[in-house]
């Protein structure tokens, strides 16, 4: 059984990565693709708790 | 084995993000975030989340990404030197700073929330895209249709913006 925390950690670390790449890059196109690489990690972790409701 | 399929499906998504912030070639980004998309639906489906995972290989990958790489084609960018701000290592320090908070914040928060009616069983019964698809066009038909009809304007409007005007020479000739 993989805990809660390891999918909230992965999505913090996507998150970090997101918000970054808004942050450092150029290119316009790019920096929106960091938008959609944040919007993931925050379904990631709507997904996690919604799974793990349950068993909490 | 669970944990074998999480630890891939998370490690890889990881590196397919850093790869999408800190590649050069605009289109390796993409496909990039292409690798990242399709793992995190990975995940998705670790946690019996089927529709969603659906969702996420249909749209994103199917559609976004699709848009974004043809923007780039038909964009032609060149690869930038300095393709990073001139100020980005100033701007370490406060995004350290800033995550930390984050976490503080994420550790901090009780889990607590509202829910809705419907139990997981009867949710489990159906399956999830069932009970998604009687909750839409019941409920919130409604909302459904605005969103319908708000596609629809956007895509009219797309066209109107799409067909670039005639100057007046030619309009006079014609």
């Amino acid at each position: 059984m993989i805990p809660l925390s390891a999918y909230v950690a992965v999505s913090a670390v996507l998150f970090a990565t997101g918000l970054l790449g808004v942050l450092i890059r150029r290119n316009f196109i790019i920096v929106l693709m960091s938008v959609e690489i944040m919007l993931n990690a925050a379904t990631i972790n709507l997904v996690a708790f919604s799974h793990y409701l349950e068993v909490m | 084995m669970a944990f074998l399929f999480f630890a891939y499906f998370a490690v890889v998504s990881i590196v397919a993000g850093i790869l999408t912030v800190a590649l050069k070639n605009p289109v390796q980004c993409g496909l990039a975030l292409l690798a990242l998309l399709l793992h995190v639906s990975g995940l998705f489906v670790m946690l019996n989340a089927e529709f969603l995972w659906a969702v996420q290989v249909i749209v994103y990958a199917g559609a976004i990404l699709v848009l974004y790489l043809f923007v780039l084609m038909l964009l032609n960018l060149k690869t930038d030197d300095r393709y990073f701000h001139a100020k980005a290592p100033y701007l370490l320090a406060p995004a350290a700073i800033g995550l930390a908070y984050l976490l503080f914040l994420l550790v901090r928060s009780p889990f607590g929330g509202s829910r809705g009616d419907a139990s997981p069983a009867a949710i489990l019964l159906n399956g999830d895209a069932h009970a998604i698809g009687i909750k839409m066009f019941s409920e919130y038909l409604l909302q459904f249709e605005i969103i319908g009809v708000f596609l629809t304007g956007a895509i009219v409007g797309a066209i109107v913006l799409a067909k670039t005007p005639k100057s007046i020479e030619t309009r006079r000739d014609a």
